[in-house]
């Protein structure tokens, strides 16, 4: 994915067109699983510590239960959503697809002669490659939170929804900045390279003809959107250029701000452990005609893009996601190698099921498979979203989908030997003699394949001289009465 | 794609899925407050990085002197209201000049001095609205920001904020809730006051 | 407390019958020694767990139905192991919905226990007994811990051994990285995982570390003797019949 017109500095994302040959290559990158650890282990801390006192249970019942009424209301809410807006002046583009959505943000830019767009934080405009578009179209587009203009500076996609530069040390910033701007750091130390970020992207807020940013919520009572930030880029976006462009899943709509008093503590708590974030903007329409300052013209892109399939489905409460990151930050897969292993915009166990509904079992079939089921996902997310579940289904129906190979004959023919005890007793005794030139001092150093995987790296006990069912069988198991 | 065909096609993906109701009552959470006002507001903002002050108005204009000690030049914004005279009093007494608040001036400014809507004592925050007597930059380009909030404007949680806001949506075209000054943890975690928005934040918040 | 069975099944699991059976002799003895009688159906192999996680449905309810038949009869199924007990006792009514086995289904993981929580929650023990001198660390197996809310008692019945000292990792593991085939499709993964939790069990010094899934002990045991770790891994059946001198 090229990001940024700078001089990219960086290594670019690990090569590979799987989950397994990425994950293998940011394996081998020790730095960044200690980066991501150290990040993970101090955002249980601080949720952890966010939501005590409160009944998270109760806030948790909360939250899914508007995220679940509103997806299932969903044309309703957007419907008035949209007429609100239109109202206050707002234009709304509903895009069928991500072309139909690049195409009008193109077409805004073209008709405003844009050369320069500033960006907040946006998943959908990764999700239809908006920033290549632009640029293909000669606009340079300048990242400004300040993970995600690291990462695009590196030549990199984020590598993690809420702390896009989470794996990067501040040598590595400080290396990337001197680089791109041609500049003297004197010191690697993260307030003076902040302050630095600051003046370079002041710059380009007060000269930009276009902002770009994402929304978090749309809120139907009024026709806003809401958009937060700690950094103040997104009121920067939404305030100095002449045009503000958002980007919305067309999921993110919440009935009235109402419910915003549940959602947002659960968004900034699971997020970031934050009582609230620095800045919510609430948008309500471009700058009025008496107004000093603000956008003269303000469009929302609402995002279909495969979600309306995915809503006919059993995975419907994917949609209910507030994208607050805390999926990634519990899962012990994504500890080992952060989100640019996911080889999509959406990453971790969020990513695991979103991705293949979204870009197709093809490009991102594998990821379900990703994952030790171990569940920590789905204990954490806010909105009770059944996630390991979801994960197990995929898998189902990927497999289904996929022609019959191999691995499917293999584990045909090997639950044939299991459902009987009479097979499974025969072929265990046929392993216990095929074993014999593999074991050495009791342990199996090297299996061939399919447990060459295993034993590459862990020593495997061979099957038993007899096993349990042998020897209850014969009577000679010992104990008690 | 139109409008039209767009929902319709996600009215006919929802076919025959019940609803679960909005709930009625919502629970309360971490940011509903406990009923006090300035005592949590001043506790809350101090611990995201700003300063609250209480004070009655008549000591506004000194308290804007204090705090424009050293800055050159100053953005006040019209939503100041009555407050207005005092504040520009303050700094004058500075020596800080008072610039018409142009987006120009305020991007050269040391100081943006605003008003604010309402106040959140639960999470020490501000709702600074924009409006045709409010330039948004003002509150966002200078360093340093004040905010003057009238303290009956001070409502104890968020359950108190949303509750305004439709009314308060109406007359602007943003509206935008300030916690602290801004901040990121970007870079290996470690918290840096001051990215983008101000790096420091006062509330003074005056009493009746 | 309903009154507690007298008599029940053992569903020893395919690892711990073909890998590792000195884990269902000590269950065995456990049991026993509480005054139960103890039956091992033939029919009951697997309890489908690999197909149903590798995304063949229809395969491991071919499998799992020699468990439904196994088990038709049994008072009350014992097994020792966390993942083993969440499949039949979480993920059977999931798996067999919509199938005429699913009363059936249902019915099994109602009276499907894992087996400390049959010690403890069934049975009503309160500490296990005997001795055994060590720095005793418990790992929770992820499914067992979050399908059916183990390890309270696990940990319950290690306090009650004399010589035990209990050892607590915090912030706590998620999961050791074995998650069944998982552990074969991201070998490099499912090691650098386990890597992770041995260099954290090592820093709290724990010398013996017991489970109840052996899974997790195939795994970590597996991975810390390919590095020459001095950590000893026992499945909790093990460790308890060893301390009452059982086994």
């Amino acid at each position: 994915m090229n990001r940024g017109s700078f001089a990219a500095a960086g290594t670019g994302g690990p090569v590979g067109r799987t989950f397994e040959a990425r994950a293998r290559a940011l394996l081998a990158r020790p730095e960044v699983r200690r980066n991501l650890a150290a990040a993970m282990d101090r955002s249980a801390v601080l949720r952890q510590r966010a939501f005590e006192g409160v009944d998270l249970g109760a806030l948790r019942a909360a939250g899914e239960a508007i995220r679940a009424h509103t997806v299932a209301r969903l044309d309703r809410h957007l419907a008035r959503w949209a007429e609100r807006a239109e109202a206050r002046g707002t234009r709304v583009f509903f895009a069928a697809d991500a072309g139909e959505a690049v195409a009008y943000v193109l077409e805004v830019a073209r008709r405003r002669g844009v050369r320069l767009a500033v960006k907040g934080k946006s998943m959908i405009s990764e999700e239809v490659g908006l920033n290549r578009a632009l640029e293909e179209a000669g606009v340079e587009v300048v990242e400004t939170d300040l993970g995600e203009h690291i990462q695009q500076l590196a030549g990199e996609p984020p590598a993690h929804i809420t702390v896009p530069a989470v794996h990067r040390s501040r040598a590595e910033v400080r290396d990337l900045f001197a680089r791109a701007y041609r500049a003297e750091l004197p010191d690697e130390d993260p307030a003076h390279l902040t302050r630095f970020a600051r003046e370079v992207l002041r710059e380009r807020f007060l000269a930009a003809d276009l902002g770009i940013t994402g929304v978090n919520f749309a809120v139907a009572e009024t026709g806003s959107i809401v958009i937060v930030t700690n950094e103040g880029n997104g009121r920067m976006c939404s305030s100095l250029p002449p045009v503000h462009v958002a980007l919305m899943g067309m999921e993110r709509v919440v009935p009235s701000f109402r419910e915003l008093a549940v959602l947002l503590p659960l968004l900034t708590g699971s997020a970031t452990g934050q009582r609230v974030t620095t800045y919510v903007n609430v948008v309500n329409g471009p700058r009025g005609p008496e107004e000093p300052d603000g956008p003269e013209e303000l469009h929302v892109v609402v995002l279909d893009n495969g979600r309306s399939r995915i809503l006919r489905t059993r995975y419907r409460s994917i949609l209910h996601c507030i994208r607050c990151g805390a999926c990634l930050n519990v899962c012990p897969v994504f500890r080992q190698v952060g989100g640019l292993a996911y080889g999509s915009p959406y990453g971790g166990p969020i990513g695991a099921v979103l991705a293949p509904l979204l870009e197709g079992f093809d490009r991102a079939g594998d990821l379900p498979w990703a994952s030790s089921l171990c569940g920590a996902c789905t204990e954490v997310c806010p909105v009770r979203i059944p996630l390991h579940e979801h994960l197990v289904a995929l898998r189902a129906d990927v497999a289904r989908a996929r022609a019959a190979g191999l691995e499917r004959r293999a584990f045909r023919w090997w639950a044939r030997a299991w459902a009987s005890p009479g097979s499974y007793g025969l072929l265990a005794r046929l392993a216990r003699f095929a074993q014999r030139p593999f074991v050495r001092a009791g342990r199996i150093p090297r299996a061939p394949f399919p447990l060459s995987r295993w034993t590459r790296g862990r020593d495997l006990p061979p099957v038993a001289r007899r096993t349990f069912r042998e020897r209850w069988r014969r009577g000679g198991v010992k104990g008690g009465a | 794609m139109e409008r039209e065909a767009f929902l319709a096609r996600v009215r006919a993906a929802l076919v025959d899925l019940p609803a679960p109701p909005l709930p009625e009552a919502l629970p309360p959470t971490f940011a509903s407050g406990d009923g006090r006002l300035f005592e949590r507001f001043a506790e809350e903002l101090a611990a995201a990085g700003g300063e609250a002050r209480r004070l009655p108005s008549f000591a506004l204009a000194d308290a804007v002197a204090e705090l424009a000690a050293g800055a050159r030049t100053a953005v006040v914004t019209p939503d100041l209201g009555p407050f207005l005279g005092r504040v520009e009093d303050g700094l004058r007494r500075a020596g800080c000049r008072v610039l018409e608040p142009t987006r120009a001036a305020a991007a050269r400014a040391e100081l943006g001095i605003t008003g604010a809507a309402l106040g959140v004592a639960a999470t020490g925050s501000v709702l600074l609205r924009a409006g045709p007597d409010a330039p948004r930059a003002a509150s966002l380009l200078p360093p340093t920001h004040v905010a003057v909030l009238p303290e009956e404007r001070l409502v104890p949680g968020f359950e108190g904020l949303f509750a305004a806001l439709p009314d308060l949506a109406r007359g602007a075209s943003q509206a935008v809730l300030v916690t602290g000054p801004s901040r990121t943890a970007d870079i290996e975690r470690t918290l840096v006051r001051g990215v983008h928005g101000p790096l420091r934040l006062v509330v003074a918040v005056v009493a009746p | 407390m309903v009154d507690p069975p007298r008599r029940v099944a053992l569903f020893a699991t395919c690892l711990v019958d073909l890998a590792a059976p000195e884990i269902a002799e000590a269950s065995a003895s456990l049991l026993r020694a509480a005054g139960l009688q103890v039956d091992v159906p033939e029919a009951a192999t697997c309890c489908g767990q690999p197909w149903w996680t590798s995304g063949f449905p229809g395969e491991a309810r071919r499998v799992a139905r020699g468990a439904l038949q196994a088990f038709e009869a049994a008072e009350a199924v014992v097994v020792p192991s966390g993942s083993c007990a969440a499949m039949v006792r979480a993920s059977y009514p999931r798996l067999f919905a919509g199938t005429g086995d699913e009363g059936r289904a249902r019915a099994l993981a109602a009276r499907t226990h894992e087996l400390s929580s049959f010690l403890v929650d069934v049975l009503g023990a309160e500490g296990s007994g005997g001795r055994f001198e060590a720095r005793v660390a418990y790992h929770d197996g992820c499914h067992g811990l979050r399908e059916l809310g183990l390890g309270r008692q696990a940990r319950r019945l290690l306090a009650g051994i004399e010589g035990v000292e209990l050892v607590e990792i915090d912030p706590p593991v998620a999961c050791c990285g074995f998650g069944g085939t998982f552990s074969l499709r991201f070998p490099q993964l499912a090691e650098a995982i386990a890597d992770d939790e041995i260099a954290r069990l090592e820093a709290a010094e724990a010398e013996v570390v017991a489970a109840g899934d052996p899974g997790c002990l195939l795994h970590l045991g597996g991975r810390a003797s390919r590095r020459g770790s001095r950590v000893r891994f026992l499945h909790l059946a093990v460790l308890l019949a060893l301390a009452r001198r059982l086994a």
